[in-house]
């Protein structure tokens, strides 16, 4: 990687939320979890993002650039919510980037559920995810997603500069 | 052997699904495939021993190391900096003769050298276990930036200036990155007691750069700090019965093996900070105010939270900077460790918990005023609910005081007595006005409950956390998520109930595992793994397994017994089994030794009645049950319809004994078969023949699958012709002898139209798609989702609103491939 390439990314990071303090070890764990499953009922490709509830609500006030309304609890700040996880987390089947509609979010546990789907015509066997959910926000996020298009799941991790990752074998 | 009755029993009909299986390696067989699940788990424990019993309780020779601790040290404000001396009394309880000692040298981790820095990988210090096998890419974040730019202006790590026994000779001594080998002048045998002595400075660390569990946080609106103090000190290597010294290094994951011990700490900081810590404050004359002491005074009594330095006072002491210091003298007795913070920008409240059983403890909260207004209303009043809940779980709280103290944004870190928290209100930049979520409000409560209930295991129950952080993230957590729900019956759910059986099954399924019973640095997914699992486990343990009356019993025993002690896995495992009556071995072997998950399903369902085996009655039901599988061939009904005559119809003379009968007609040979069958009975077993005629029952032989290879209890749900319903437990031992599929009779006086398994979430089933019969679509998340139209509607016009617009076609910018 040439040096040019270092200092663009630099660039890019530096406007994150490096200057946020580090997660302290012994309570939660910094972590989203997402599914992407195959709905042979639907014949859609649904993605569910799991973020917990303060972390969504820094996440939000990280993007939004103000901090002053980010009570999760508001279907406001949910969608914003859903707006930022769709912008941090891509999959692509074959040639095709998928263009996944929100469903919508809502509050369940301790966590915001985000739901995502779009119509496909077959389960794919092989697909690219890209997850930086979260991670512009905690240095060490790390992130997880299950990928069931068949009867198996696999699962794909996300973390430190992990880019776009292939999930093969699905079917 | 005695002919017994062959009841005879007609299908009506069948119902069968495909059937998974499930293996683990570790039980499998070397010839054939069985996977005995049920296995005892004694081939893989440590044998029981004079120091740990059979029973899980410790042994009749049980013996642990104690070390008690004279600490003088300084706080260099400007600096940044402590500087102190130790006296260590390290008694040797044990039956060995020790020629060196280990301490911990904590603070090495910040050290580039150190074994932490030198193996941070570039993928991230989270991405651990079976799914980090890809390649990082380059790059670099300010963070690690900052770190390294502060690591050149200021050296971290410990700077050992002396190590010296009690009369000041000087020690060999040999540090291994976050370990120090002290060599004694003389070999120290059991029964005696060695004094070793020594000075060291550090460079405390910036928290907000280098993270870890303690350092300074600097507060730039008031140009003030914060210092919250751990690891701070060499401390004593834990010495036992089942590993010798646990030195194993500090790599920034696992935690802290420690020795009890009694303190006294005396810390001078700058005159006008206020310092909360592990043990009592000796010296509140020379520290206090008069109006704090009096204020402590009606603390002790108040059912709510009183201020000790309020809000304005912590204000006013912000604006100035005193030159001169006092130090602060505490003693704890039989504490595992010892950690304080320090600030002029604390805010200071108290009230005072009354225990039914064991000493009064004053529930503290010290906090700056950037926790405001979030933290008066609800720290102490969680330290409170804490102690009250977990009591009831364990034993009494045996500490004078339980602290809270703000010291970051998010998370928590626990020492005896003082626990250093998270969660934090907003301030809006353009108003001031500081504002907190109902998240950061459950956040706060949740954190405190679980860094105050951290007193109870580790910090008493003082398990190995360097080798096993479930042993005290998972408990705790358990017993969390129990004092949760007592805080509030929907806790931590806002938008729904709170189920964690049904938040596991997500990690339990995904391929980023590795069982519980991993050592604490080399654990995937940490929370999932030691706090979130542990909790589902011992949910389903208490709530379907063994019922409360037995878990809370045996659960209890194992704090009593190993309270001021140091238990092992094992110890955990044996005691519950001891104490409950109840084998096991098979759930801690599937739940703590694997990565399955619970999946288990009906996969098939036969009804049939009983037969009376006499012709007359059973050849026109069979018939009529023919029939209604079977019907006439759609041709034949038509010709009939249309009136054509058959063949034979036309020509009777063409009939024969094949026309006039059929397969249903009774003949002679069914008579004498009808007869012989009577007749071979014996009296006793005609009479039981003859009242299940009467009775006439429902025989359902359901089969059950187990597809994701934990054994599981199997809780059913019976729904009847009639609308009622009747609820069964199978307990898991039902797949001792197959692990897959299995097969079970349920007699049931009426007809049964639908079974439903796991009705109630109580055993973590990861997918309910195959627990009815008859099978149902279960629908997704989403499609439950769209069913709360409402919220969807409201969610809409909110994406709206707030989707970037996309631009006019005619307004893209113009693009031109880049020069080369």
């Amino acid at each position: 990687m040439t040096r040019w390439a270092l200092s663009r990314r630099l660039l890019l990071l530096s406007g994150g939320a490096v200057l946020l303090a580090p997660a302290a070890f012994a309570h939660r764990v910094e972590a989203c979890f997402s599914t992407v499953e195959w709905n042979a009922h639907a014949s859609t490709i649904e993605v569910v993002h799991r973020l917990h509830q303060h972390d969504a609500e820094v996440a939000i006030a990280a993007a939004a650039g103000s901090n002053a309304d980010v009570d999760i609890t508001k279907v406001r700040n949910q969608a914003r919510a859903a707006l930022y996880a769709e912008g941090r987390f891509s999959v692509s089947a074959g040639r095709d980037a998928l263009d996944f509609e929100i469903v919508g979010a809502e509050l369940r546990d301790d966590s915001v559920w985000i739901y995502r789907e779009k119509k496909w015509p077959a389960a794919p066997g092989e697909l690219v995810i890209a997850d930086t959910i979260l991670r512009d926000v905690f240095p060490a996020e790390s992130n997880v997603v299950n990928v069931r298009m068949g009867a198996k799941v696999r699962s794909v991790m996300f973390a430190g500069s992990d880019g776009p990752k292939t999930v093969t074998g699905l079917l | 052997m005695k002919r017994r009755v062959g009841l005879v029993i007609a299908g009506v009909f069948a119902f069968v699904l495909g059937a998974g299986q499930a293996v683990a390696d570790a039980n499998k067989q070397t010839k054939g495939s069985f996977d005995d699940k049920f296995r005892q788990l004694d081939v893989d424990l440590p044998t029981p021993n004079p120091y740990r019993a059979a029973s899980g309780a410790p042994g009749e020779a049980y013996w642990q190391q104690k070390a008690d601790y004279v600490i003088n040290a300084s706080l260099d404000e400007a600096k940044k900096r402590i500087t102190g001396s130790e006296t260590v009394t390290y008694h040797n309880q044990s039956p060995h003769t020790l020629s060196y000692m280990w301490f911990q040298l904590d603070q090495n981790i910040f050290k580039p050298t150190s074994g932490s820095s030198l193996t941070t990988r570039q993928s991230g210090s989270t991405a651990t276990g079976p799914l980090s096998t890809t390649a990082a890419s380059d790059t670099i974040s300010v963070g690690v930036l900052k770190r390294l730019q502060s690591l050149s202006d200021r050296p971290q790590g410990y700077e050992i200036a002396s190590v010296t026994d009690g009369a000041g000779k000087a020690l060999h001594y040999v540090i291994v990155d976050t370990m120090m080998r002290v060599d004694l002048p003389a070999p120290l045998p059991p029964g005696k007691v060695q004094l070793v002595k020594i000075g060291w400075a550090f460079n405390i660390v910036d928290n907000n750069v280098f993270g870890g569990r303690s350092g300074y946080e600097h507060f730039p609106d008031s140009n003030t700090d914060q210092f919250f103090q751990a690891q701070w000190f060499p401390r004593m290597v834990a010495y036992t019965d089942y590993t010798g010294w646990q030195h194993k290094q500090f790599l920034g994951t696992g935690e802290f093996t420690l020795e009890f011990g009694d303190y006294d700490v005396s810390i001078t900081v700058p005159a006008d900070h206020v310092m909360g810590a592990t043990g009592v404050l000796q010296n509140p004359e020379q520290t206090l105010t008069a109006a704090q002491r009096s204020r402590l005074v009606q603390a002790k009594t108040s059912d709510k939270p009183i201020y000790v330095v309020t809000p304005d006072e912590a204000a006013a002491a912000e604006k100035k900077t005193a030159t001169s210091t006092k130090t602060w003298r505490w003693k704890a007795t039989n504490v595992r460790d010892f950690a304080w913070a320090s600030s002029r920008s604390y805010i200071w409240d108290a009230m005072g918990v009354k225990q039914p059983e064991g000493p009064d403890v004053m529930a503290q909260s010290f906090y700056p005023s950037l926790a405001e207004p979030l933290w008066s209303q609800y720290s102490t009043r969680a330290v409170a609910h804490t102690i009250d809940t977990y009591s009831k779980f364990s034993f009494p709280y045996p500490y004078p005081n339980a602290i809270s103290v703000n010291t970051w944004a998010g998370g928590g870190m626990e020492y005896p007595m003082i626990s250093f928290n998270g969660s934090r209100p907003v301030k809006d930049p353009k108003t001031g006005v500081k504002t907190y979520s109902r998240a950061a409000k459950y956040g706060l409560i949740g954190v405190v409950i679980h860094e105050v209930g951290h007193n109870y295991f580790p910090m008493i129950v003082n398990s190995d956390e360097r080798q096993w952080t479930w042993m005290d993230e998972g408990l705790n957590s358990f017993l969390q998520y129990m004092a949760e729900l007592q805080w509030d019956d929907t806790f931590p759910s806002r938008g729904g109930r709170a189920n964690q059986l049904d938040s596991i099954t997500d990690y339990m399924v995904s391929e980023n595992q590795v069982p519980i019973m991993t050592n604490s640095e080399s654990i995937a997914a940490l929370g999932n793994n030691s706090y979130a699992k542990p909790t589902a486990a011992l949910t389903v343990l208490r709530e379907t397994v063994m019922g409360r009356e037995l878990f809370d019993y045996a659960f209890k025993q194992y704090a009593q017994r190993w309270r001021f002690k140091r238990p092992t896995p094992s110890d955990f495992f044996r005691t519950m089994e001891d104490a409950s009556g109840v084998d096991l071995d098979w759930f801690w072997r599937a739940w703590f030794y694997t990565t399955d998950h619970v999946d288990v399903g009906v996969a098939g369902l036969r009804e049939y009645r009983m037969s009376s085996r006499d012709p007359n009655v059973e050849a026109p039901l069979a018939k009529q049950r023919l029939e209604a599988v079977r019907p006439e061939a759609p041709s034949a009904l038509q010709n009939r319809k249309e009136g054509i005559k058959t063949y034979t119809e036309r020509h009777p003379e063409a009939d024969d004994f094949y026309d006039k009968t059929d397969e249903f007609t009774v003949n002679n040979k069914d008579l004498n078969d009808y007869e012989t069958f009577k007749t071979g009975l014996s009296a006793d077993d005609r009479a039981v023949f003859e009242r299940a005629l009467k009775e006439n029952p429902y025989f359902y032989f359901v089969d059950f699958e187990n597809v994701g290879g934990i054994p599981s209890p199997l809780p059913l749900k019976f729904t009847y012709a009639d609308g009622t319903t009747r609820e069964a437990m199978i307990p898991a031992e039902i797949w001792r002898y197959s692990q897959a599929k299995v097969t079970k009779l349920f007699v049931e006086t009426k007809k049964v139209v639908s079974i439903e398994l796991d009705a109630a979430h109580q055993i973590a089933d990861a997918d309910r798609a195959n627990n009815a019969w008859p099978s149902r679509h279960v629908p997704s998340r989403i499609e439950l989702f769209r069913q709360n139209a409402g919220a969807r509607n409201q969610m809409s016009d909110a994406l709206q609103e707030l989707k970037p617009k996309t631009p006019p076609e005619g307004a893209k910018a113009p693009l031109a491939p880049a020069p080369q």
